[in-house]
């Protein structure tokens, strides 16, 4: 026959004070677990929206990243009479691009650090339907004028509408700030393309060509010519494709989350095994008792284990709670491949309380198993007439 | 200490629970040491920096080139003794994962510029500079990848889409023995992206006369070059390599936040698994206290316990981070992004002092409130 639940359950309310210390400790590991995947997951999922799968980003064979990569102005005007791109009217969906970096310093520090600066003409808005201005307007052609990111006002000095901006020898004014849903573009800046290649001594290099595609199909076959044709020999990639090979960051913060919480995990699971054994030896009186009513030992086995896992379960619980006030905090950390910021925000999503969760029941059964099955087989006589 | 003996027989009595405290306190210290370890490594290259030594580079970002033509301009700014025009190839040898800092330089000035951090034989650098292919790499880069005199290093730089085979012409010796420097001059021959002539750096490195300079140079030379094409930002060699660490974000901040969320959750656990132990001892301090003992001996018995106890296993845990981040270093062996973990001394230092800590304040509270019983409630209290 089962022990009672309840029994556990008072046991857990009457010894409140070690319950409490022992879930509080769980409720750290689980918190810190899920702090570290939730920096990791708003990482990757920056990446795993940005671009558009109907786009088609053209660089220089064998550059990695916009910022390694050289267009000329000849391989934009092939690329745009390309057969397979998508015309809007009359005019080709391409558009044209050079993306340098500035280096501004972040709020609250003198430091500063490297942010994407996007060179483009106004089409580029064309071909990005995640991004909207919230506010402001977009810049003119032919003026020193730049739109910039929410995410970067935030995090960065000088960049609200109407401040300046200085590079090129000239000021830039903020005259529009907007929001491209937490995509690669919510780090960036945007200004003229023309006057850009001027300020950065490029002239008219570009740095990669955006291309709107129909379908999938055609964009394959599209990319390929781009590749082959002899006037261009250049590389054509999904745009998406493009976001998530660029994407360094992540994986690297999945695998140290994941090594600081399981070595975490096993530290409190030894604090907790030693308290658990400590409470079996209380309550040796308790056990020899219930032997002796007629639970057998598997029962009295099963049931430390199942506190255990109670316990460990509240931990979760508060552990997950603890860490879900950073979802959506904004953050921002280094891109190697771009070597510029990377802006995003924590994200906890549900499949990674899940993940919480079952790390916690984990800790409760590995830190609860073996005292509980040093309780089953204990001695019945001895825990009877022990008074110490 | 005439109690030690009984000190250890106490500590011994019921082995499990040493041993489980030992090991919950030396896996907490592992973690702390680890994660300090991140941030003293960031840290090392701004401390091995020469205080003599300035940065020059583009003010809008790292990756903006400055033309080779300010190198005569910036060796005339008064107190500048040498200055030394680089570049950053990013050459990747065979992939990603064991490459290595490697730059393009002037042999001579460059040397004159870092002084005494690199040393290298002079018959090495004559060879070097005569060899257009040539390249002179750090001592512990050698030994990484059993390189001697005459090898050759394939290097294939992303960013200029140029394949370089460089001959290994020096090995040098200083404070940082991990690079690759070959001659800038193979980049102007080399000429990437088809241009006539390859005519920009990444920075300038320049050395002063004294550090009462520095602030001095530093605004002349942003000053000579403010208004032009390419303006410049002129910092210490520190500051410079600080700023890189900055980028990464808060990441000091966050990994505060990481161990201390470890030692409170450890503090919490151990603390109630001490107090619950002192509490089963309470006959034990009855009969002490019987026989003759103080209450402050038996305190200062139950505190030294805890201290040896913990102190084990913060020497347990702080050394198999060392012996973890040895390990980590022999795996891998790339300079990004994964930093090596060096344990330091002061880390060693802090953590044995974090353990000593834990166990101090799990027991002390238990322990104090057990020495201050009476014989009779002591002994009164069963089970």
């Amino acid at each position: 026959m089962k022990v009672p639940f309840k029994y556990n359950l008072r046991n857990l309310r009457v010894r409140w004070m070690t319950s409490a210390l022992t879930a509080g400790g769980t409720a750290l590991t689980v918190a810190v677990f899920v702090g570290i995947m939730a920096l990791s997951k708003g990482l990757e999922l920056t990446m795993q929206t940005s671009g558009d799968p109907q786009n088609l980003i053209v660089m220089r064979q064998g550059a990695t990243v916009e910022l390694n990569s050289q267009v000329t102005q000849e391989q934009y005007r092939t690329l745009r009479d390309l057969e397979g791109v998508t015309k809007d009217g009359r005019e080709p969906l391409v558009s044209p691009e050079m993306v340098v970096a500035i280096n501004r310093p972040r709020r609250g520090s003198t430091k500063g650090a490297n942010i994407t600066l996007r060179g483009v003409k106004p089409i580029a808005l064309d071909l990005r339907a995640d991004m909207q201005i919230v506010e402001g307007r977009m810049f003119q052609p032919g003026l020193r004028e730049i739109i910039l990111s929410r995410r970067i006002q935030e995090r960065f000095q000088d960049t609200g509408l109407g401040d300046r901006m200085r590079f090129g020898s000239s000021d830039w004014e903020v005259v529009g700030i907007f929001d491209a849903a937490g995509t690669a573009q919510d780090s960036e800046i945007w200004a003229d393309l023309t006057l850009l290649g001027q300020a950065y001594g490029r002239g008219a290099l570009l740095t990669s060509v955006l291309l709107r595609t129909t379908d999938v199909a055609t964009q394959e076959a599209l990319a390929k010519r781009i590749e082959d044709d002899p006037r261009l020999r250049m590389k054509a990639q999904q745009e998406t494709k493009y976001y998530q090979e660029a994407n360094t960051g992540s994986g690297l913060i999945r695998v140290l989350g994941n090594f600081v919480a399981v070595i975490m995990g096993i530290g409190v699971c030894f604090a907790g095994m030693n308290t658990m054994y400590a409470a079996v030896i209380n309550r040796r009186q308790e056990i020899a008792t219930l032997r002796v009513l007629g639970f057998r030992r598997r029962n009295i086995l099963f049931s430390f284990a199942a506190e255990s896992l109670t316990l460990a379960l509240v931990g979760g619980v508060v552990g997950c709670v603890l860490a879900l006030p950073i979802n959506g905090l904004s953050t921002g950390t280094l891109n190697f491949a771009t070597f510029s910021e990377i802006a995003f925000a924590f994200r906890v999503t549900p499949d990674l309380v899940l993940k919480g969760m079952l790390f916690a029941v984990f800790l409760g059964l590995f830190g609860g198993l073996l005292p509980s099955w040093n309780a089953s087989r204990q001695q019945i006589v001895q825990a009877l007439r022990d008074t110490v | 200490m005439k109690y030690l003996r009984l000190i250890r027989k106490n500590a011994l009595r019921n082995k499990r629970r040493t041993v489980l405290t030992m090991l919950s306190i030396a896996v907490s210290v592992f973690l702390v040491a680890t994660l300090r370890s991140v941030l003293t490594e960031l840290n090392r290259g701004a401390e091995a920096s020469n205080a003599l030594v300035l940065v020059t580079r583009s003010k809008f970002s790292l990756v903006s080139p400055l033309p080779i033509s300010y190198w005569q301009r910036l060796r005339k700014v008064p107190g500048v003794v040498e200055v030394s025009p680089i570049q950053w190839f990013g050459g990747i040898y065979k992939d990603q994962q064991s490459s290595f800092v490697n730059f393009a330089v002037d042999p001579e000035s460059y040397l004159k510029v870092t002084g005494d951090d690199i040393r290298l034989a002079e018959e090495q650098k004559a060879a070097w500079i005569k060899n257009r292919v040539g390249c002179i790499i750090g001592r512990k880069l050698a030994e990484k990848h059993g390189w001697t005199l005459g090898d050759r290093v394939p290097l294939y730089s992303d960013i200029f889409n140029l394949e370089a085979d460089f001959v290994i012409e020096g090995i040098y010796t200083g404070k940082e023995e991990g690079m690759l420097l070959f001659q800038w001059r193979y980049m102007t021959e080399a000429r990437p992206f088809g241009v006539r002539e390859w005519t920009a750096v990444s920075t300038f490195n320049l050395r002063v006369n004294s550090t009462d300079d520095i602030s001095r140079v530093a605004q002349t030379i942003d000053e000579m070059f403010h208004n032009s094409a390419a303006e410049t930002l002129t910092e210490s060699e520190q500051n410079f390599m600080l700023s890189f660490i900055s980028m990464w974000g808060n990441i000091r901040q966050f990994i505060f936040v990481i161990a201390s969320a470890v030692v409170f959750a450890i503090l919490l656990v151990t603390g109630n698994a001490m107090a619950m132990a002192i509490r089963e001892r309470r006959s034990e301090v009855g009969i002490m206290k019987a026989v003759g003992f103080k209450g402050g001996t038996i305190l200062g018995m139950f505190l030294a316990e805890a201290v040896l106890i913990s102190l084990m296993g913060g020497i347990l845990g702080t050394f198999g981070a060392r012996a973890f981040g040895d390990w980590l270093e022999s795996a891998q062996t790339g300079t990004v992004p994964i930093p090596a973990l060096h344990v330091t001394d002061g880390t060693v230092a802090i953590c044995l002092a974090l353990a000593v800590f834990v166990g101090l304040i799990s027991t002390a509270v238990p322990a104090y409130y057990a020495s201050r019983l009476t014989v009779a409630e002591a002994l009164r209290r069963v089970g």
